[in-house]
């Protein structure tokens, strides 16, 4: 099963694309960890997608594709904006308190916690993630064991 | 995202109603920065009626925790449910901010209340 999404690149195509994509997962018998999953990593792609590769990049197009089959459910954000720009963590300027454009880096290390794999395609601007639906989904990528936010020091 | 704003004795309520994301930061935003500006040391968050919420959410909340800690001010959240919940205890941010039941369990919690689901 596969489904293509054209997303309007606004706030409310963000948002009109998430709920597209509940409805299209609904008849998977997925859980209900797994539907989290998905739907909050793709919308913070399609985030990342519209600042930076519409808003900062001056691309004007996105396009979510949802393929799942009974092994794995795997999804990609791209956009054809000038370039692809991830706040990593450790690598950003920015830090959790930034105000300005909103990049933590905090969205990317949740994907990571709750997808399978995460992967970054650059030459296509776009990002890929993959979510195992079997009982060791998680075969890579795995979970950083420190918290993500840890209290400040006193 | 629909935002109220009442003061409770020396403290300032504001509670959240919809979407708290990426999209409808600016709202939050303009609104603690008001509050900070009038010189509020305690805020309480109700979470209640939230019913999304993403990275950018995550990061205002926690800018907004650092905010009052300077100023050695407090925050609480109160009663996320549901997918809201899932997202803070995804990102530990209880081990930051505490968490209550109720406005009333917030608003009677000592300045020094240790981060925690209450």
């Amino acid at each position: 099963m596969q489904c293509v999404v054209r997303v309007a690149p606004t706030d409310a195509g963000v948002s009109e694309a998430r709920v597209a994509l509940l409805e299209w997962l609904h008849p998977l018998a997925l859980t209900g960890s797994q539907r989290f999953a998905l739907e909050f990593s793709t919308h913070e792609a399609l985030v990342n997608a519209l600042v930076h590769g519409i808003r900062e990049g001056g691309g004007s197009s996105i396009t979510l594709t949802v393929h799942a089959d009974d092994e794995r459910v795997r999804i990609a954000v791209k956009d054809d904006g000038v370039g692809f720009r991830w706040a990593l963590p450790g690598l950003a300027a920015e830090s959790p308190a930034d105000e300005g454009s909103g990049s933590t880096g905090l969205g990317y290390e949740l994907m990571r916690r709750l997808m399978t794999r995460v992967w970054f395609t650059t030459f296509q601007n776009g990002i890929i993630m993959e979510l195992h639906r079997g009982r060791n989904r998680r075969c890579s990528s795995p979970a950083p064991v420190y918290p993500i936010l840890s209290a400040p020091s006193a | 995202m629909q935002i109220d704003t009442s003061t409770k004795g020396d403290a300032v309520l504001v509670t959240l109603a919809g979407r708290f994301e990426f999209g409808t930061r600016q709202d939050y935003k303009q609104v603690i920065a008001q509050i900070v500006q009038d010189g509020y040391l305690r805020l309480v968050l109700d979470l209640e009626q939230v019913t999304f919420l993403d990275s950018s959410a995550l990061g205002l909340l926690l800018l907004t925790d650092q905010k009052f800690k300077l100023k050695q001010g407090t925050v609480g959240l109160v009663n996320p449910t549901g997918y809201v919940r899932q997202v803070l205890e995804l990102a530990n941010l209880p081990r930051v901010i505490p968490v209550y039941d109720s406005v009333e369990d917030a608003l009677q919690a000592s300045p020094s209340q240790e981060p925690g689901l209450c």
